[in-house]
């Protein structure tokens, strides 16, 4: 008898306990690797989110164009020129960058070497943006009907965005290069040296394993080493800000990621063959 | 019965919505006010028994699959949160404007200690200004929130006693 007394005093304390030790549970299955439960989240709530983010998306895109399309009118006439201009300077470069695509081709058949890009790009819109301060993800609209993969690399045409962490039927979920669990495996382009470049949570990034007398200075372009097997080599990831020698063998390097994380509006997904 | 239950989770599911969609807009150095405390903060006023504390867990779970990344953390900070605001409750008359305020301040700073307690032992997070700043913004924005939901929510027998 006492016991349900005891019980029926402590209900709210027992069931406060026990739910607490169920969420450390799934906290601990959701830091395994391969768990299914950021999946899981996805196809729960991802599919009841994600046409409402699609509509607001739309929405604000119809309004941000009307007011493009009538309120900046009197600058459509300058903007042509300018256009025009660099129009005409870009077709240069294609065209010459073809001849030197085509005798990359050449050189690398003579050389015997496979084919550096076993990538399909798939476009994608960012619809909405990570739910939590401390997480850093996008979310796109493409999902495993369009042939997202769990693990593919994600770029906003000049530089390294993220990974695509979660898929569902319509929308994938992207963890940033700034969240505290993303690495990337890097180079300094001009002196090939490496590191990990590593999210930091903040809107800046930091590489790791860079020793001292390495000759890395501010102004220096971090790119892509590919030796991870995810992202491909030679993509552009940030710029070194800060290259301070600390007391141990290492350099402190800071670096700032070129891709714009609140101007991102379009994104393109590496899909491999 | 299933009615309630139906519109509280409308009310989440609007939560995760506002705070990945429009709550880059209202706020300090982009730092988005967190939502699920002032959810948590109207729940645990409106029902102060078990079932709150149940509901509290669902939102947090809601949270936490909205995030894709961790589930559970924010599971459990909603189910502290719970209780700090029963605790709370008691010394102080939360109802009026300043009392949400200063609820919305401890709630949020409760709910990230216990966020990041469970999530430490896998990673480090970077735990700085940016933590006081959702702090303000959250409970500067709960006052204002839990009025707005208690407004257009139905009167349950208990709100009814307690106005009379």
């Amino acid at each position: 008898m006492w016991i349900l007394n005891f019980i029926k005093e402590n209900v709210l304390s027992g069931t406060a306990i026990f739910l607490l030790i169920i969420s450390f549970c799934l906290t601990a299955k959701s830091f395994e690797k391969g768990s299914y439960l950021p999946s899981l989240g996805i196809n729960l709530v991802g599919r009841v989110i994600a046409p409402a983010e699609k509509g607001r998306h739309e929405l604000f895109q119809s309004i941000a164009a009307a007011w493009n399309r009538y309120v900046n009118l009197w600058d459509i006439e300058k903007s042509r020129n300018l256009l025009f201009t660099e129009n005409k300077a870009l077709e240069d470069k294609i065209a010459s960058l073809i001849e030197v695509e085509y005798e990359n081709q050449r050189l690398r058949k003579l050389l015997n070497f496979g084919q550096s890009y076993p990538y399909k790009l798939i476009g994608a819109t960012v619809i909405g943006r990570n739910s939590s301060n401390w997480v850093r993800s996008l979310t796109i609209n493409r999902g495993k009907q369009d042939g997202m993969k769990v693990g593919s690399p994600v770029v906003d045409g000049k530089a390294v965005v993220g990974q695509i962490i979660a898929v569902s039927k319509k929308t994938s979920t992207v963890l940033l290069l700034t969240d505290n669990i993303s690495g990337i495996d890097a180079l300094i382009q001009s002196s090939r040296t490496p590191g990990i470049i590593k999210g930091t949570g903040t809107a800046m990034l930091e590489m790791n394993y860079v020793l001292k007398g390495s000759g890395v200075v501010v102004g220096d372009k971090v790119i892509s080493s590919g030796l991870d097997g995810i992202y491909p080599k030679g993509k552009l990831i940030g710029t070194v800000t800060k290259a301070e020698d600390t007391v141990g063998l290492v350099k402190k390097i800071e670096v700032k990621p070129s891709m714009d994380l609140f101007k991102l509006e379009e994104v393109l997904v590496l899909v491999s063959e | 019965m299933f009615k309630k239950i139906f519109i509280l989770f409308v009310y989440c599911l609007l939560g995760v919505f506002i705070q990945s969609s429009f709550a880059s807009f209202p706020t300090l150095a982009l730092i988005k006010p967190d939502f699920l405390v002032m959810l948590v903060i109207f729940l645990s006023l409106k029902y102060r028994d078990i079932y709150g504390l149940l509901l509290c867990f669902f939102f947090g779970l809601i949270f936490d699959f909205a995030s894709v990344l961790y589930v559970g953390p924010n599971a459990a900070s909603a189910v502290i949160s719970f209780l700090v605001v029963n605790y709370v409750g008691q010394k102080l008359f939360v109802e009026s404007f300043m009392g949400l305020l200063i609820l919305g301040f401890i709630v949020s700073l409760t709910k990230q200690l216990v966020y990041f307690s469970l999530i430490i032992s896998w990673i480090q997070p970077n735990i700085g200004i940016a933590n006081l700043t959702e702090t303000l913004t959250t409970s500067v924005l709960t006052p204002f929130v839990v009025r707005a939901i208690s407004f257009f929510g139905k009167k349950t027998p208990q709100d009814k006693r307690r106005k009379d």
